[in-house]
């Protein structure tokens, strides 16, 4: 008899280094070791254990000798009800001699909540790792899950099975929704015996990519405490290919990951919920107020410059209106907001004024930038933004407060404390009710924590800042002071951003959630929880309609404002998101970070359009042209560089724009500005203006060759760079786009 | 690992745990160096946030505070911490040292200056997509582009025209083309060509991404046809088109054209032969210049006194040939009446005296000549002063006056002006004026 068990553990250990064949092999022996330091298997142990193998492989005649053998009819009936328990464990499967031995835990077997406890743990554990290994940690608990659950369902436990599907599997419906709603189907035993899907996850290893010390972490953590269950599952029905070098290198593309002939990655299905990205359709009061104070202009100046002007100003608003018209959303889809105020009618004229001054932007022509250059902030500038009429510039910083600048060099001055509004009935009246002198900046004093963010909104009214210390602050910039105090988040607030009509502005924090709030509320009306780690930044679309936070995690995230759900997931980064960017008609993100790429997604289907790369530091900000065709990134590499985004349709050319650069063309026939073939004038080449006239010559080539050279020297360069501005010590912090398209560009002189 | 197992046993003695089990020390060190992970990884959020690439002490304090841990005190300065080497008898130890700080000496001390404030600067990084040269923005630096660098120093002067980018530029087919033809066109014989190409020039929308070009052209065209006085003419006329033209936005290059007209009003010579006519050349020169100070003297205040400057000493240096003086002195009187009244009045007689030595040589045609065109020039001066006051009372023609008027500009002038039929109001305006300087100097 010793003889036999003898035999079958030899098989066991040749069989476990033969057959696992990855570097798996070595930690399941180190794991059989720890298993027997840690519980010295006994003879009787031993012989249940083999018991129990024989009983389940139907070794009947060999299993009635033993029992002789060892007589251990006393204790027929506790294996008997064993037995019982599970009737069904392990039929059907691959189930080895050497796993059987090795992740045998009493323990476990006998508890029906084993699975449930088990994957519950791993998946806190999971939660609270290093957000480097949490990527990876993430797609292996998948695996774990599915068969966790179909275990649960072969042992004929289905109520256990589907609590435990109804806890989890919410976890894994971004990337796998389809499996998972293919499993909750699964109820019975014969289910998964007889379905093909599961039949694929059972007879196939399911292949996984993780770095040294995540995979280490994963196996420690399991054998630490005695998840044999999970244990098994590992290293049955998963293949783990070790990577060495850091978390970046993993990519999702890989060829090896998951089970071959079944597509893993189903985020193609979860990014194609209905999400509307037309603008938002203009408030009826307002469009009433604009149209009649235009019309009113128009009549009022007869044959004068101003007429022209507004009649002008009346038909770019009825073909912008016209255009928004056609993709505009329907009224349920709209964000409610206040009742409009007189302020949105100036803003909404000085906008259409705008517009008809716009600059014409493409790859050809490409953007002026002026450049706000602060100095003496000796590393302590954390934050910066320019209001939109470029009349104020609002810094945060570390040592807890925020700094306005007056760009106009005017004197700010606040109101006197204590007015009465209702004796405010003029210009005169304001103005007497404001401070007599004052300097050009101010500062902010209120936050206990450095700050974060900072946003200003449409009108140049409020300041909003979040901050270390947890809250967000709403600053009104008539009077200078804090006029709300936003608490909510548990942990420090990364970013905050303003709505485009203001009124509703987000957070994003350490605390893994993004929030929406009201200026009006005190409480945030929703909590956008789903990213694995802090998310680093949060932007409005342009139709106030979704938010779009980039993670720690990796990932961009939009969600509906209204339900409060994700309805997009970008997945490709390979570090964590800090900035992201959308472009004015709301159908091109752009998003960057850490890992000093941007990307560039169509947001209508979820999927890259772009990866440019070319930035050697992480990338603090991106803004997008007005005609979304061009984007500018500010990093820490200090430069600013621009982009071609290359769209499929001209749709995005307004037809304003079009029609003026129609215009400069015929008073310019020999030029044109923009041309599809256009030339690349390298600095490579002296005489680039007449490349016709040059004849090819040795040192022609010769210098070509080290054009050529250099160039490869840089092939991390994307091809849609455009061009790059470099500033003197500044890192970018923060680049915008005004509606005229004048880019503003944003940094702190470090030395 | 990072840490040994004698490190944490080290610890553990310092703290009072003397006898450590190696197994404990182990899972210790373990535990110890994934706690660090956690906090580094915690506090690269922070360092991230504040917009920074170093990791500074007050990160990992907040990262601690983060994760509710005491921070650790006393290491936040603004100093970097240096770390000190001390060997035992088993190993090398690192700390920190700790200063020690007299607090009688420190009372005593005056207080640390205040920091600066924080300020702002504003400039253009990118105009129209090109970075101008200006102080704020870096020099293209070689290493960035060594090739373009490299292949920029060979000489390719067939043509005359040299464009070498700044940076990576894309100009498209049209344009280029466009350019070639205007280049080509401005070295016509024709005239009717030629002044197509300059209407062109000055009335094209569109062509704003040329400028560049045509700046270099005008700069190059000037420097290597330094006798050519036709070619002189045509890069001033480009110059003057560039300027004219209602659609470009050549503020950014002014730097650039200026040398070029600089060059065209006080070089030594112009042309093959001093007979030909340079001296409008010059005058055309002046014009630009003045025009220049004109426009743009609101947004650069220095420029107009540093062009002041130049000519100045140009007219000042009498080793300069009478060519440039000639310059410099229609140079001075286009940029106002005020810029004479300051500089040129007061170095009127100087300049005379040393002019008529020179002309009583009278060994040379040419050098009577340019002194003649110099003469003109000063009454011009003059001229443009009685212009200046126009209600003056004319001054008697009689000799005191004279010896008044000859106390100011000198003898030879002093007939000259006598010579004009404006005479009496020159006369007057010249020693009004120079009063007026005199009566500005005295109180100093």
């Amino acid at each position: 008899m010793s003889n036999r068990k003898a035999e079958w553990a030899e098989d066991g250990a040749d069989s476990s280094t033969g057959g696992a064949g990855s570097g798996l092999s070595a930690n399941t022996q180190a794991a059989a070791g720890s298993n027997a330091n840690g519980r010295p298997v006994s003879q009787k142990q031993v012989e249940k254990v083999v018991l129990q193998y024989l009983k389940t492989k139907g070794y009947r005649d060999a299993e009635k000798a033993l029992r002789a053998d060892a007589k251990l009819s006393g204790q027929e009936s506790t294996l008997g009800d064993l037995a019982q328990t599970f009737p069904g464990s392990e039929v059907g499967s691959d189930a080895s001699v050497p796993n059987w031995i090795l992740f045998y835990n009493e323990a476990e077997e006998g508890n029906p909540d084993a699975y449930n406890q088990s994957y519950g743990e791993l998946r806190r554990w999971i939660d609270s790792s290093l957000d480097v290994y949490k990527h990876e940690l993430y797609a292996a608990s998948y695996p774990v899950f599915v068969h966790s659950y179909m275990d649960l369902l072969m042992r004929g436990l289905s109520g256990k099975a589907i609590e435990f599907m109804k806890r989890y599997g919410s976890d894994h419906v971004v990337h796998h929704g389809r499996t998972i709603a293919a499993l909750k189907t699964l109820t019975t035993k014969a289910h998964v015996e007889e379905n093909a899907l599961s039949r694929l996850y059972r007879d196939n290893k399911y292949g996984i990519r993780m770095t040294r010390v995540g995979f280490e972490l994963l196996l420690s953590f399991l054998q630490d405490h005695h998840y044999t269950l999970l244990m098994r599952t590992v290293n049955q029905h998963l293949n783990i290919r070790t990577v060495d070098g850091g978390a970046a290198i993993l990519s999702e593309a890989d060829a090896d990951v998951g089970i071959t002939g079944h597509t893993q990655s189903q985020l193609d299905h979860f990014n194609s919920q209905d999400i509307a990205l037309g603008p938002a359709p203009l408030d009826p009061f307002v469009r009433d107020e604009v149209e009649r104070t235009l019309q009113g202009e128009a009549g009022r100046f007869v044959k004068d410059a101003t007429a022209k002007e507004a009649s002008a100003l009346f038909d770019t608003f009825a073909q912008v209106r016209q255009e928004n018209a056609a993709s505009a959303l329907s009224a349920d889809d709209v964000v409610p907001m206040p009742p409009a105020r007189g302020v949105e009618v100036a803003q909404h004229i000085a906008d259409l004024k705008a517009l008809r001054k716009r600059v014409a932007l493409s790859p050809a022509a490409l953007p002026s930038i002026c450049m706000y250059t602060l100095h003496n902030t000796s590393n302590a500038l954390t934050c910066a933004a320019v209001s939109e009429d470029l009349s104020l510039l609002a810094g945060g910083f570390s040592e807890s407060y925020v700094k306005i600048w007056s760009l106009k060099n005017e004197p700010l001055r606040g109101f006197v404390g204590n007015i009465n509004p209702v004796s405010i009935n003029s210009e005169e009246d304001a103005e007497s009710a404001r401070e007599k002198t004052a300097e050009p900046y101010r500062k902010l004093v209120g936050h206990s924590g450095a700050v974060f963010g900072l946003d200003i909104s449409f009108d140049s009214k409020y300041l909003i800042s979040c901050s270390e210390d947890k809250t967000t602050r709403l600053w009104s910039l008539d009077t200078y002071t804090n006029v709300v105090c936003y608490k909510g988040h548990n942990y420090p607030v990364w970013d905050v951003s303003f709505a485009p009509q203001g009124f509703y502005f987000a957070t994003a924090s350490h605390d893994r959630t993004a929030r929406l709030w009201s200026c009006d509320h005190i409480h945030a009306l929703r909590i956008f929880a789903g990213h694995l780690a802090d998310v680093n930044c949060v932007r409005f679309h342009p139709n106030s309609k979704y938010v779009i936070t980039g993670s720690c995690d990796k990932s961009v995230r939009l969600w509906d404002v209204q339900r409060g759900s994700c309805v997009r997931v970008f997945t490709g980064h390979t570090g964590s998101v800090d900035t992201v960017a959308v472009s004015p008609d709301g159908r091109i993100m752009a998003s960057a970070g850490e890992d000093q790429t941007i990307n560039v997604w169509d947001l209508g289907s979820g999927r890259r359009m772009d990866t440019l790369t070319g930035h050697t530091g992480p990338v603090y900000s991106l803004a997008f042209s007005q005609e979304g065709t061009l984007l500018l990134s500010g990093s820490a590499d200090e430069t600013v560089r621009s982009w071609d985004i290359k769209r499929s349709s001209s749709a995005s050319d307004h037809p304003i724009i079009v029609q003026r650069r129609a215009d400069q063309q015929e008073s310019a026939p020999a030029v044109t500005a923009a041309d599809p073939d256009a030339m690349d004038v390298d600095g490579a080449e002296p005489n680039g203006t007449s490349p016709q006239q040059q004849q090819p010559s040795g040192a022609d080539t010769k210098k070509r060759d080290a054009a050529g050279i250099w160039k490869a020297k840089r092939t991390t360069e994307s091809e849609a760079l455009l061009k790059t501005w470099r500033t003197k010590s500044t890192p970018v912090y923060s680049i915008m786009t005004t509606k005229r398209n004048l880019a503003v560009a944003i940094g702190a002189f470090t030395l | 690992m990072i840490y040994s197992k004698s490190t944490i046993k080290n610890i553990a003695d310092s703290i009072g745990v003397p006898k450590l089990k190696d197994g404990i020390t182990t899972a210790m060190a373990q535990d110890v160096e994934y706690r660090l992970h956690e906090i580094i990884a915690e506090a690269m959020k922070f360092m991230r946030h504040s917009k920074r690439t170093k990791l500074t002490v007050s990160d990992i304090n907040s990262a601690l505070r983060v994760r509710n841990v005491e921070p650790i005190y006393g290491f936040e300065t603004g100093r970097p911490i240096k770390f000190h080497k001390t060997a035992t008898a088993l190993e090398e130890i690192y700390y920190v040292d700790d200063e020690l700080i007299d607090l009688d000496k420190l009372m005593e001390e005056p207080l640390p200056s205040v920091p600066l404030e924080v300020v702002y600067t504003a400039h253009w990084l990118a105009i129209e997509g090109v970075q101008p040269r200006i102080q704020q923005n870096p020099a293209p630096i070689d290493e960035e582009e060594p090739a373009a660098k490299k292949t920029a120093k060979a000489p390719q002067r067939q043509d005359g025209v040299e464009t070498i980018p700044l940076v990576k530029h894309v100009l498209s087919k049209e344009l280029q083309l466009y350019f070639e033809c205007i280049t080509e066109s401005l070295v016509s014989p024709d005239p009717l060509v030629k002044s197509t190409a300059l209407e062109s020039i000055s009335i094209d929308a569109g062509i704003h991404q040329l400028v560049t070009y045509f700046v270099q052209y005008v700069a190059m065209t000037v420097k290597n046809n330094l006798n050519n006085l036709d070619t002189l003419r045509t890069a001033m006329a480009v110059a003057n088109a560039l300027r004219r033209n209602p659609n470009l936005f050549v503020e950014p290059y002014m730097h650039q054209l200026i040398p070029s007209l600089l060059t065209c009003l006080v070089s030594k010579r112009l042309c093959e032969s001093y007979t030909e006519d340079h001296w409008s050349l010059r005058d055309g020169a002046a014009e630009q210049i003045a025009e220049i100070c004109q426009q743009f003297g609101q947004s650069y205040h220095t420029l107009q006194a540093r062009i002041a400057r130049t000519l100045l000493r140009a007219f000042l240096d009498p080793t300069k040939p009478l060519t440039t003086h000639y310059g410099a002195i229609v140079g001075l009187t286009k940029l106002g009446v005020s810029i004479i009244k300051v500089l040129v009045l007061p170095n009127i007689k100087t300049y005379m005296s040393l002019l008529d030595a020179e002309m009583e040589k009278r060994d040379n045609q040419q050098l009577i000549n340019d002194g003649a065109h110099c003469q003109t020039a000063l009454m011009n001066v003059l001229r443009a002063l009685a212009r200046d006051c126009d209600d003056i009372e004319p001054l008697g023609l009689t000799i005191p006056q004279k010896g008044k008027l000859a106390e100011v500009v000198g003898d030879t002038l002093t007939r000259l002006v006598f010579a004009d039929p404006d005479a009496g109001k020159i006369a007057a305006a010249v020693v009004a004026a120079s009063k007026e300087a005199k009566v500005q100097e005295s109180p100093k």
